[in-house]
């Protein structure tokens, strides 16, 4: 009797990483996409866009693998002022959604983190661990996204067939 | 076999499911709700194990997990190594044999070596079997001494399982005390998950026949499972014993009967709020000669066996106690048909309320079992009166014993809370909680049902109040019960020839112990450790108290003041398959694929880790190619054409900021912040000690922004360095560094050959060499693809590394594959980057930098800037160089003097060969597809002024010599890879 998920594999976002103080990064992305969240391990939703309060001085702004140029085009990273980085990201981590009657089930094996739903809400997002290594984590649908190093993709994708029990 | 000894009412078992079973190879049969002890008590099995030291004849002695003998394999579909009879689910179809015994349990050749005790006393193997090497004996020994061989094949079915969960209340436990405590608090709408180990919810109440609010206490027990199944925010699961209390709250459940088929076990790690402990309390033997004995059993076991199980233990019996717990199975077990022949009871005063309860039969006050004659059952005992000194012996054929009720504080103690003993009930109960945890119940050392009911209410009420405002008391009524002891930890043994046990699971007697204290070894845990007793899997169940007033009575102290030894974890025996959950096959250890993994694996490339889980292709062998022929095929096709090398594992990073160039001078020995936008520099970074740390380079992208790369396997750790050094020594600087090195691979071509390649893959960027120099980076397309191309080179060849993102990297590969065929282009692993390398004295981290070297040692203090003010490890360098600049081992080349032979990694290097202290040693050789021999590397003291004089690598039966040169071997002026 296996688990009741389905699982998709090794998807592309548009990433881009932003770093500088809270001043410089609202005054540059309010200018061109909107306000940044304030709590931290929230994110804010424009359209098909968020962007995710991951650290201290840190947000990543996640959008549709095909908005990357165009998002490329708004934001300029190479213009951008001294006092925030914008760096493209997009291929670093490999992304995976599991839902389904039985994704908590799969979640609970993969992951540490505490996941219910008081704890961990819609808005919710964060670096936390999966199968032993970092991961971006966030809900989606009835079920659950999570972004890995590119690298350990085949990896995460064997951890999650062992996970299945089928 | 038929089931002679089942009673015909009565009992949890579910008559009308038989279950077929086989042990040692004969056939049986039980019923549902057995376990294999149980069955096989029915079937008439009395000895079941050999025993660990002394392989003597052993007999289920408890009921569930305090069972210290009944150790059994299990077989087939359901292998597994050590498991007790007392705990396993019996199931149809089950094997299970018996373990360190041969031929068979019931004739056992090791059991010899009880006759000769004199030659394995406590700590023998400490003083014993030294000359001429304890190691020659010690293989047959650990074969004597036996638990059951791991199983050779891993189960056909299923898979384990480890997962998370998190709640506000773990309740462990789900006895009386357990049960009232989850209710109670999930009637306060948190979460609550209820744990226990046993396969039925109730604790003890399954095997008393007590009365709650004036119905059979099972019935009770059926209402409150009812009611807890019936609310969402409780999670209960029985068959699951918590096993270990780490720190902050993390407790690990074992569950062995997981609701998915697909499961063999699941291992829960529970982070909780608040833990309610609620383990009950065990029931601790007493020490007399011939205690293990099969048909010598605790006497709340042979209780469960008649009550839960409905299976007649023994026909005729005798008890022999110190408290009052016995007094109360007397009517149960009279009913069941069992003749109870006499109590033994050690106290002078009887209670009274206990010998209402004995009317009709022979109680012995102020006496003891001295000894029980029988080997592999009981035949009768001999019973001594402390007050006449007279013996006599009584025929019977099961001897239920009792030394009082240890709470089981296991769980507590591994969470670090502290113990102290309570003299009332002669046991040690838990003092202070250090966790965020609370000890309800027997487990506090609250025996009596109704103080349990009363005391769960006291502490569940502040517990919800702790968690939610709301709260409910619940009150039970309950039997009226009495409880008193007179400790006895042990009987005077001081003439007995026959052994007396206190840990019957590791075979330690009462002479160990008395040996143990008479060499010195007084402290509990020195006793422990020299004799083995409360180790292994009963860790301090039901021996360990004994040992402890025994030491407590031989120095004239109290047992607070000897104190308890360290309950470890597991609490009960897990298997490793539960702990290690999915982590198994392909996943055993992480690996990091790039996108031409599968490319490498299809053709056919020799594949190993190369550092930080890369999993990478060492060498592509053709058929029928052995390792060298492949790696000079690959040197020789970079040396002579142009090959391909994946370099994707670098690591990368970008930064951004204005304080970005000193930051940078900072970290490298040289000066970084001079670069012009476009170009880039090889540099060193130290350590704070001054050795070297790593090697990359570094490029500026425009005024603010430039990209660093590092060595693969370091990658992590100087993203730690850079992060710590701005974190605490710079916070002030602005440095904003993002982690590219999965935003970039990267298809290095390399050779003679390579820019014609480039030419051929087609690209926007003007590659010639003075509008593209050596270290400089440019931004274009190649190959229809976004690319970043650096010139840099590890082979010392003309190579263009071409960075392009992952989703396009194997699309790049197979391009330059495509076109490269023409150039008769090769794949090339690491071993052919090895060798090139080499070939080159280009240093590689873990060879020739060890810890030890610093920058001038490896021939590079050019690299070491001397403007800059400072940067990290300059004043270690100084310092050291300061005090002893000779006698380093310094970087040099090594040609064996025979140019086929080979110098092996790592061989050590001795003045003029001798046997004595090294000089150095060799760092790297590789067969120099160039020079047409072996050419080496090495660290060797003052190497740089010893070129040209011998240096003698000592193997174990020769002396391979080689003159000392430079490190380089090939294209000494660097014009190759600056073409």
């Amino acid at each position: 009797m296996g688990y009741d998920v389905k699982i998709e594999r090794n998807l592309l976002h548009a990433l881009f990483d932003l770093k500088g103080s809270v001043e410089d990064v609202s005054s540059y992305l309010k200018e061109h996409i909107g306000s940044i969240p304030v709590e931290p391990n929230s994110y804010v939703t424009y359209g098909n866009l968020r962007v995710l309060y991951l650290g201290i001085n840190h947000w990543i702004l996640l959008a549709p693998i095909d908005e990357e140029q165009k998002l490329l085009e708004l934001l300029k990273p190479e213009f951008c002022p001294a006092s925030i980085s914008i760096v493209l990201i997009s291929d670093t981590l490999k992304f995976f959604r599991i839902n389904g009657a039985n994704a908590d089930d799969i979640m609970a094996v993969a992951s540490p983190l505490n996941l219910n739903a008081d704890a961990f809400t819609n808005n919710s997002a964060t670096f936390s661990e999966v199968f032993g290594l970092k991961a971006l984590i966030m809900r989606h649908g009835d079920g659950y996204q999570f972004g890995i190093d590119q690298s350990f993709g085949d990896m995460i994708s064997d951890y999650l067939d062992l996970t299945m029990a089928r | 076999m038929k089931n002679h000894r089942r009673l015909e009412s009565g009992g949890r078992v579910d008559r009308s499911k038989r279950l077929n079973f086989s042990f040692n190879g004969r056939q049986y049969y039980g019923f549902e709700g057995d376990t294999l002890a149980s069955a096989l008590i029915a079937n008439g099995v009395k000895v079941i194990a050999r025993s660990f030291k002394y392989h003597r004849p052993r007999g289920i002695i408890g009921s569930g997990i305090e069972d210290p003998a009944s150790l059994v394999e299990l077989l087939d579909e359901n292998a597994s190594g050590n498991n007790l009879a007392t705990t396993v689910i019996l199931k149809d179809g089950l094997k299970a044999k018996s373990i360190n015994c041969w031929p068979s349990v019931n004739f056992d050749f090791g059991s010899i070596i009880q006759y000769f005790p004199k030659l394995v006393p406590a700590g023998f193997y400490y003083k014993t079997f030294m000359w001429p090497n304890w190691h020659l004996f010690e293989p047959s020994i650990r074969k004597a001494a036996g638990l059951a061989n791991a199983p050779q094949v891993p189960p056909k079915k299923g898979h384990f399982e480890s997962r998370n969960a998190h709640t506000d209340v773990l309740v462990i436990g789900s006895g009386p005390a357990g049960l009232a405590a989850s209710l109670t608090v999930a009637k306060t709408g948190v979460k609550v998950f209820l744990v226990d180990q046993n396969s039925e919810p109730g604790g003890n109440l399954l095997s008393s026949k007590l009365f709650i609010n004036k119905q059979p206490a099972i019935a009770w027990v059926d209402d409150m499972v009812s009611e807890l199944a019936k609310m969402d925010n409780v999670t209960h699961m029985q068959n699951s014993t918590a096993w270990a209390y780490r720190e902050h709250n993390l407790i690990i459940v074992n569950e062995r009967e997981v609701d998915n088929s697909s499961i063999i076990e699941r291992s829960w790690r529970v982070r909780a709020k608040k833990v309610v402990i609620a383990t009950g309390a065990i029931e601790r033997a007493l020490v007399f000669a011939n205690n293990d004995r099969p048909g010598v059993m605790l006497a709340s076991a042979v209780q469960t066996f008649v009550n839960r199980y409905a299976v007649k233990v023994g026909d005729n019996l005798v008890f022999f106690t110190n408290n009052d717990s016995v007094y109360s199975y007397i009517d149960d077990l009279e009913n069941a048909g069992i003749n109870i022949l006499a109590i033994i009871d050690s106290r002078k005063k009887i209670p009274d309320q206990c010998l209402s309860r004995a009317k009709k039969i022979k109680v012995m006050a102020n006496s003891i079992l001295k000894n029980v004659n029988g080997y592999k059952q009981v035949r009768s005992i001999n019973v001594q009166s402390l007050d006449t000194g007279k013996f006599e012996t009584i025929s019977c054929d099961l001897v239920a014993h009792s030394g009082g009720w240890n709470p089981a504080v296991h769980l507590h103690s591994q969470s670090r809370g502290s113990l102290k003993f309570n003299e009332k009930i002669a046991a040690f109960v838990p003092n202070k909680s250090i966790q965020n945890s609370i000890n309800i119940g027997a487990c506090n050392g609250t025996f009596a049902l109704a103080e349990i009911f009363k005391e769960t209410n006291q502490l569940m009420s502040k517990l919800s109040g702790e968690v939610k405002s709301e709260s409910r008391e619940d009150n039970f009524e309950v039997d009226e019960q009495h409880y008193s002891i007179e400790p006895l930890w042990s009987t005077d043994l001081s003439d007995e020839k026959e052994k007396a046990f206190f840990d019957i699971q590791n075979d330690v007697t009462y002479d160990d112990i008395q040996l143990a204290l008479l060499e010195g070894y007084s402290n509990v845990e020195h006793v422990k450790r020299y004799t083995t007793g409360g180790m292994g899997f009963d860790q301090g169940k039901t021996g360990n108290i004994n040992i402890i007033g025994a030491i407590a009575e031989q120095q004239g102290v109290g047992l607070d003041s000897v104190g308890t030894t360290t309950f470890r974890s597991p609490f009960t025996p897990v298997s490793f398959g539960s702990i290690n959950g999915v982590r198994q096959g392909s996943v055993v250890l992480p690996f990091r694929h790039t996108p031409v993994t599968k490319w490498n694996l299809e053709k056919g490339a020799f594949m190993y880790e190369a550092g930080a889980r890369w999993r990478r292709p060492g060498y592509f062998p053709k058929k029928e190619e052995g390792f060298q022929e492949a790696v000079n095929r690959e040197c020789e096709t970079v040396r002579y054409g142009v090959g391909v090398y994946d370099g994707s594992p670098l690591g990368k990073f970008e930064l951004k900021g204005k304080d970005v160039g000193v930051f940078l001078d900072l970290i490298y020995t040289n000066i970084m912040s001079s670069l012009k936008p476009g170009a880039g520099r090889y540099g060193l970074m130290l350590s704070d000690d001054g050795l070297i740390f790593d090697d990359g380079v570094a490029f500026r992208i425009d005024e603010n922004r430039w990209f660093i790369s590092t060595s693969s396997g370091h990658s992590d750790a100087i993203n730690q360095h850079m992060k710590k050094v701005l974190t605490f020594d710079r916070p002030d600087w602005d440095v904003k560094i993002t982690n590219t090195t999965n935003q970039w691979n990267n298809a290095t071509i390399c050779g003679p050959l390579a820019r014609q390649l480039l030419e051929k893959l087609s690209t926007n960027i003007d590659i010639d060499n003075e509008a593209f120099p050596f270290m400089t980076f440019r931004e274009g397309m190649v190959a229809e693809i976004p690319a970043r191309v650096i010139r840099v080179s590890f082979t010392g060849e003309l190579s263009f590394e071409i960075n392009v993102a992952p989703r396009n990297m194997l699309k790049l590969w197979e391009k330059i594959i495509e076109v490269g065929n023409e150039f008769k282009i090769l794949p090339v692993g690491s071993e052919a980057s090895h060798v090139l390398r080499v070939e080159k004295g280009f240093l590689s981290l873990g060879h020739e930098v060890d810890g030890t070297v610093d920058a001038y040692d490896l021939g590079m203090g050019w690299l070491m800037s001397k403007k800059k003010i400072d940067y990290i490890g300059k004043r270690s360098v100084n310092l050291r160089r300061g005090e002893k600049s000779k006698g380093r081992r310094e970087l040099v080349g090594l040609l064996p003097h025979n140019p086929n032979e080979a110098i092996p990694e790592g061989a050590p290097i001795t003045p003029k060969g001798k046997k004595v202290g090294t000089e150095g040693f060799t760092t790297a050789c590789v067969w120099s597809v160039v020079n047409k021999r072996w050419v080496g590397l090495g660290l060797i003291e003052d190497g740089h002024s010893r070129h040209g004089e011998e240096a003698c690598i000592r193997m174990k039966d020769r002396i391979i010599r080689a003159e000392i040169t430079k490190p380089i071997f090939h294209d000494p002026d660097g014009k190759l890879l600056r073409s």
